[in-house]
């Protein structure tokens, strides 16, 4: 394998049919890979209308070209598809182990097609080995039951990815899993994957990857790890306290929804904090491929199993989202989470959401009583059977399965939904981060931080280099910059969290993997626009407009009543036009003739 | 003048959780940064009674100060 092996495997599933084609290597650079690469291929190729959970949406799986390379965290693999959850286009990256050995089986993409008319798995192995077999021995077990099944009979270096039940049952927040515990978990990407019928991709590939000058590329590898090494944040912070070190200074900014964003601040932070995950849960730290940040955590289940623990996103929407400050409760959801094949952040959101709606008197006792549990704030033994149901749509969870915004919009009143095009925001109070707001309004794959994170920025910067969170002056350019790196990043198969090696340092690394210069950093943010573009125009073209490109009214109108941010809303309409402007669209967001012609689309 | 300091992430290690200082007059947080022996460049964020501050911000008796180390992730 190399940056790209220059090969697609094509898998009709309606008659169990596969077949090869030629990747253009000049389309691949123009995309950079992985998100880039995706949305080309979903965009050539479907009617942005069609039903996300139809066969004529297609699944699109697809590597970078630093996937599977001796460079830091270059092994992620990135899924494209149409989103049953938000309508528009959805992009979900996993880390792992699976994307090396999908590439090393030679191809960097797999589109899958149609419909398999009973559940099926797929194996890819070295020399062009691929057999499309009977699953209904996995149908219905979890990411862990199915791991193993499949690795009995492939052997445990076979890596798999799956879907659990949530994604069989069609949940618009199911999740794919690979490696056990590693997530492609936004948009709902594991419930088109079981609108396929397809269970898992077992990727067995070996092959290594050729470096066109091996020693240059160990030595720019082996400075980037020494670099993420001298970095407080990536040498010391992840390493030792996971993601969830955030939960303390991002609610001592008053910035950590509570009870469904009703407030933000949480008087009880500390129990669920980065700190107290360390000294009283964890059991040690876990590693993507060739990451030397080691970011995850392996934390004791209420059985005393070694699962995989929460990160931040997690603790916060399963602890401070629903006034619940029992760890163990918080472990416990994210391994069902995992194991079921949800995504933490829509389920948590979904189940935080029903518990205002039946606070507000929307949701009577009548409608759940059969379920024999409880949706009042921070009832442990609900919390975590409620996702048990939802994953199985199990009575009432069979509502909580199709996310927030439907959910609440059943009762009439979807403002109580705090989603963005349908998909729920994570644990950053936009009312008092101003440039976040922007991020979350018009992140193409709908409500998300990762896509262009503003708390590196508004939050976590010393103060000499910190934006204003408050202020809105100027913020779109930064918000641009920021999306612009993230789609990068995604597109290259690296993990954001290395961010700090900065567009230079990515570019090298990447440079080096070609053995030529492929990329400057004006051609790679280029590169960046033209995907971000075109992810646009497959919404406009899906159906979304300006108005989908908001927040949820309360961050708008209702002031944070507390704590240190008391009083602000976010005042997207002051930075959404600039935005707009900055980025070649019209005043409604659509992309201009000209921008595209510029952009080469 | 009496002072809590609020530590977190690997701040706390070899220092505890919250640490009480008696500190004099004027006091500013590169003051408190010194004493308890952390490396000036190792803290980013300050707050002082939950709100942003710096390490040239001036500290009054009873104040409750925060102090991060560069963070990231999420
Ligand atoms: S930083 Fe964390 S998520 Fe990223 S590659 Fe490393 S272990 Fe995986």
């Amino acid at each position: 394998m190399k940056v790209f092996n220059e090969k697609i495997l094509r898998v009709k599933l309606k008659n169990l049919s596969h077949s090869t084609e030629k990747l253009d290597i000049n389309v691949a650079k123009k995309f950079i890979g992985a998100r880039g690469l995706g949305a080309k291929y979903l965009y050539d190729e479907i009617d942005p209308k069609v039903d996300a959970l139809s066969p004529e949406n297609k699944l699109i799986i697809v590597n970078g070209p630093a996937t599977g390379s001796n460079m830091p965290t270059g092994g992620r693999f990135m899924v494209v598809t149409k989103s049953p959850l938000t309508d528009g286009i959805a992009y979900a990256n996993s880390g792992g182990y699976w994307g090396p050995a999908f590439k090393g089986a030679g191809y960097d993409m797999l589109i899958l097609e149609d419909k398999a008319d009973k559940p099926v798995y797929i194996y890819l192995g070295d020399n062009d080995v691929v057999e499309i077999k009977d699953a209904a021995f996995l149908w219905g077990k979890t990411a862990t039951e199915t791991t193993v099944e499949l690795q009995k009979i492939h052997g445990e270096k076979a890596k798999v990815l799956c879907i659990g039940p949530g994604g069989e049952k069609l949940s618009r927040m199911g999740a794919m899993m690979n490696d056990y515990d590693r997530t492609a978990g936004r948009g709902g990407v594991g419930a088109v994957m079981g609108s396929k019928n397809v269970k898992a991709i077992v990727a067995n590939g070996t092959s290594a990857f050729e470096y066109p000058d091996a020693e240059k590329a160990k030595e720019i590898a082996k400075a980037k790890v020494k670099f993420l090494r001298e970095q407080p944040a990536t040498g010391k912070g992840l390493p030792s306290m996971g993601t969830a070190m955030l939960v303390n200074l991002v609610n001592n900014n008053g910035l950590f929804p509570v009870r469904n964003w009703q407030s933000s601040f949480y008087d009880k932070a500390e129990d669920i904090s980065g700190e107290t995950l360390r000294d009283k849960y964890l059991v040690k730290r876990s590693a993507c491929y060739r990451c030397p940040v080691a970011c995850g955590r392996v934390v004791k289940n209420a059985a005393g199993e070694n699962i995989g623990g929460p990160e931040f996103e997690t603790v916060w929407v399963f602890g401070a989202n629903m006034d619940n400050n029992d760890l163990q409760v918080i472990n416990d959801a994210n391994e069902l989470c995992n194991e079921y094949g949800l995504d933490t952040i829509s389920t948590g959101a979904a189940i935080a959401c029903a518990m205002e709606l039946y606070e507000k008197g929307y949701i009577k006792d009548e409608e759940i009583a059969a379920d024999g549990l409880s949706l009042k704030w921070g009832d442990k033994k609900a919390i975590v059977e409620w996702v048990r149901k939802t994953a199985l749509r199990e009575g009432f969870g069979d509502k909580l399965a199709e996310g927030s915004w439907r959910l609440a919009n059943s009762y009439g009143v979807p403002e109580y939904s705090m989603s963005v095009k349908k998909q729920d925001l994570p644990a950053y109070d936009a009312r008092g981060m101003q440039g976040q707001g922007l991020n979350y309004a018009t992140c193409t794959r709908g409500g998300c931080h990762i896509k262009g994170n503003m708390n590196p920025t508004e939050v976590l910067a010393p103060p000499e280099i910190r934006l204003d969170r408050f202020s809105t002056e100027g913020r779109a350019v930064h918000v641009k910059n920021t999306v612009n790196l993230a789609t990068i990043v995604d597109s290259l198969g690296f993990c954001i969290f290395i961010r700090a090696v900065g567009i230079p340092g990515f570019i090298e690394m990447t440079n080096a993997l070609y053995g030529e210069e492929v990329y400057t950093p004006e051609s790679i943010v280029e590169a960046s626009e033209r995907i971000l573009t075109l992810e646009k125009l497959f919404n406009t073209k899906a159906g979304l407009t300006k108005a989908d490109d908001t927040l949820p009214p309360r961050l708008l109108n209702e002031p944070i009543p507390d704590g240190p941010s008391k009083g602000h809303v976010n005042k997207l309409h002051e930075m959404l036009p600039e935005y707009y402007e900055l980025r070649g669209w019209d005043a409604e967001g659509v992309p201009k003739a000209e921008t595209l012609k510029a952009l080469g689309l | 003048m009496k002072l809590e300091v609020r530590l977190f992430s690997y701040l706390r290690d070899g220092r505890g959780k919250e640490v009480y200082l008696d500190v004099k007059e004027d006091a500013i947080v590169a003051d408190v940064i010194k004493m308890l022996e952390i490396e000036d460049n190792e803290v980013a964020n300050v707050l002082i009674n939950n709100f942003n501050a710096d390490s040239s911000s001036t500290l009054k008796e009873g104040d409750s100060v925060s102090l991060f180390p560069l963070l990231a992730g999420g």
